[in-house]
């Protein structure tokens, strides 16, 4: 490892951590172990060994949600560690795994002191915004905060990579068979993982679920795109079209909705702050508006850009269209006398709150978590195609429901608002999504443990493989009788290497 | 059985904090949002029930109808209001709430940083202060936070 590779992947670890400049899509598929893993494979010289680490590491974050701005762990920072150790120390993906989970929990540091430190340029920003709210707006939002999140994360990952290299090179130049303990914990945390996954949706038949589909991976190996087909003819149905009175503006058009859009989808949290959280990028994105509205009238366009720099906080993508019907009512406010700043800050603040609900359960727990495991499952099946195929319906779906956020939201107003927010009642597919997730889980946890399984050359794969599904069912149970996760995964750690010691 | 196990202040109400981890955490039957702004806003109020889940019984009261709404629902509740004014005035009204929990309180109006995401203005806090006697009030913003007690800050 050179200081050159270090660097790189720090700036990999900063790009998935921004969020910034990828159209709001870069947190579902960057930040994720799989393309971490997957850009430092490429960074490193060998894309499929990265690739597959990141991916095993994915599983382990598979039901992460950031509801709360509090993590489990740092998906991003283990799929770089993991990709790294597997292809610089030429170990089983497994292995790579279970060295770099723990030492990757130092991402989370990040994480909980951005939202204090990006309060320093919210002052900078109150000091500034008398003078040139535009100005002051992109510096804080944009320039600052990102700079420093760039700087930070080439020091951290900088440094957590290289002790990882030196610890990782010691122990394994000093004890080789350490790679099959390693290996054994891995596949461990990934079964843990697994079944404390399939606890996330409360349903009786779960876990017959779940060993149903393993036991079918393990033994059948369906061609992923079989699967895909079955899923797709679940969510075949025909949507019913706007009956609505659509709103015409002599101001606003597509143009301007289209360049809000494309603000609030890059730096939704560029500079996320505990005092403001997303309320910097919401009187950013309103900007373009503004500026139309506002031709030739500095002065009332920059009331209106501070007057939007308030608390705000929602689902991003989902939430949209709230930004559509706020840009409404900034457009009717010009002629109608009954409409004012308060009563559109209202409108904001009661709004955001119950969109962030639907909103987190349909991105986070519904559209990332299954695409995320059919770009898992292309993965380790060997198709790569079906890997791509589940990226691009990801970052498909954010933009176009972002972007149908606005668009409804501006031109159907209320009756917009209301139909997103009845999105997940009105889609089939989410109704069956719960079960969609437990039985994909299960068959990419099988062609996983399949395909570690088969990278150790053990004999009797199959059999094996079906084996372990009674660890799956032994750990779900204890999860359900209240023992926590993390006692689990340190527990698997202590007795691997009580194991080794014995031995 | 109707008891109240949680109330929680927040001013995004009915926020994704609430739907993905406190409901599924408390196991609760019934979330009872008191705001008086929210019910006379026909809008917001259809809004907010439309985007609740399906699994759970969601209702949308004044502080004035909420003996009214209380009497009609069953189960593990949960309350939510915007502010702590509104939970001293059920407790004078005879409601019985154990524990209090602060998940998010902006900034702006008058209000001080208190700790990370929670805000206070002086009548807030006296009103917090003033719950501590009766009730548990800590500031604990998912379940998976420790709580920390409001007169421990």
């Amino acid at each position: 490892m050179t200081l050159f590779n270090y660097i790189i992947l720090g700036i990999i670890y900063f790009i998935g951590s921004s969020t910034s400049f990828t159209f709001g899509v870069g947190y579902y598929t960057l930040y994720r172990s799989v393309f971490s893993g997957l850009i430092t494979g490429f960074a490193l010289g060998n894309p499929a060994a990265g690739l597959m680490a990141g991916a095993l590491t994915n599983i382990l974050f598979i039901d992460f949600s950031s509801t709360g701005g509090s993590l489990k762990g740092d998906p991003c920072m283990a799929g770089i560690l993991s990709a790294m150790a597997a292809i610089k120390f030429d170990i089983m993906p497994a292995a790579a795994i279970s060295l770099s989970f723990p030492i990757s929990m130092i991402g989370l540091v990040l994480w909980r002191y951005r939202l204090s430190i990006n309060s320093i340029f919210i002052k900078n920003l109150k000091r500034t915004i008398d003078k040139d709210p535009e100005k002051a707006i992109s510096i804080n939002n944009i320039y600052l905060p990102q700079l420093l999140l760039l700087a930070i994360s080439i020091v951290l990952v900088s440094a957590t990579s290289w002790f990882l290299y030196r610890f990782g090179s010691m122990v394994l130049g000093r004890f080789p068979e350490m790679e099959i303990v390693l290996n054994t914990t891995g596949i461990m945390l990934i079964i843990l993982s697994s079944s404390s996954a399939i606890l996330w949706f409360k349903y009786k038949y779960n876990i017959i679920m779940f060993s149903v589909a393993y036991l079918v991976a393990v033994y059948f190996h369906f061609d992923p795109y079989l699967v895909l087909i079955v899923i797709m003819l679940l969510s075949a149905q025909k949507r019913k079209t706007m009956d609505m009175e659509k709103y015409v503006s002599p101001r606003i058009g597509k143009k301007e909705i289209i360049r809000s859009w494309m603000v609030w989808m890059n730096f939704t949290h560029s500079c996320y702050s505990f005092e403001m959280m997303q309320g910097v990028a919401f009187s950013h994105s309103m900007i373009p508006v503004l500026k139309k509205l506002y031709k030739g009238k500095k002065d009332r366009k920059d009331d209106a850009i501070k007057r939007h720099l308030e608390f705000f906080n929602t689902e991003p993508n989902v939430g949209s269209s709230i930004h559509g019907y706020i840009i409404q009512m900034e457009d009717r406010m010009i002629d109608d006398r009954q409409i004012s700043g308060p009563m559109i800050s209202d409108h904001k603040k009661g709004l955001m709150g119950a969109v962030a609900g639907m909103g987190d359960f349909t991105t986070q727990t519904v559209i990332a978590p299954i695409t995320i495991l059919g770009m898992i499952y292309g993965v380790v099946t060997d198709e790569i195609s079906m890997f791509v195929f589940s990226t691009l319906v990801m970052i498909g779906t954010v933009m176009f429901l972002s972007l149908k956020g606005f668009f409804d939201g501006f031109y159907y107003g209320e009756e917009g608002v209301l139909r997103r927010v009845n999105l997940p009642n009105e889609i089939k597919i989410f109704k069956y999504s719960h079960k969609i997730f437990v039985v994909l889980l299960g068959l990419v946890a099988g062609e996983s443990i399949y395909t570690i399984l088969s990278a150790t050359g053990i004999g009797a794969l199959t059999g094996g493989s079906a084996a372990l599904l009674l660890l799956f069912i032994i750990f779900n149970y204890i999860l359900r009788k209240g023992i926590e996760l993390k006692l689990l995964v340190l527990s698997i750690y202590i007795l691997n290497i009580i194991f080794l010691i014995i031995r | 059985m109707r008891e109240i196990i949680l109330a929680r202040i927040d001013d995004r109400l009915l926020h994704g904090q609430v739907v993905v981890k406190w409901i599924p955490h408390l196991e609760a039957d019934v979330v009872i949002i008191v705001d008086d702004e929210l019910d006379n806003n026909p809008f917001l109020k259809k809004v907010t029930l439309t985007a609740a889940p399906k699994t759970i019984d969601i209702k949308v009261t004044s502080v004035d109808n909420f003996s009214e709404c209380f009497k009609n629902v069953k189960g593990r509740i949960l309350l939510i209001a915007k502010i702590p004014q509104v939970f001293e005035n059920l407790i004078n009204q005879g409601v019985e709430i154990k524990r209090i929990v602060l998940g998010g309180m902006g900034s702006g109006d008058n209000r001080k940083n208190l700790y990370r995401n929670i805000h206070v203005s002086t009548e807030e806090m006296a009103s917090l202060i003033k719950l501590a006697d009766t009730a548990e009030v800590d500031i604990q913003i998912i379940p998976d936070d420790k709580p920390r007690n409001i007169l421990k800050i």
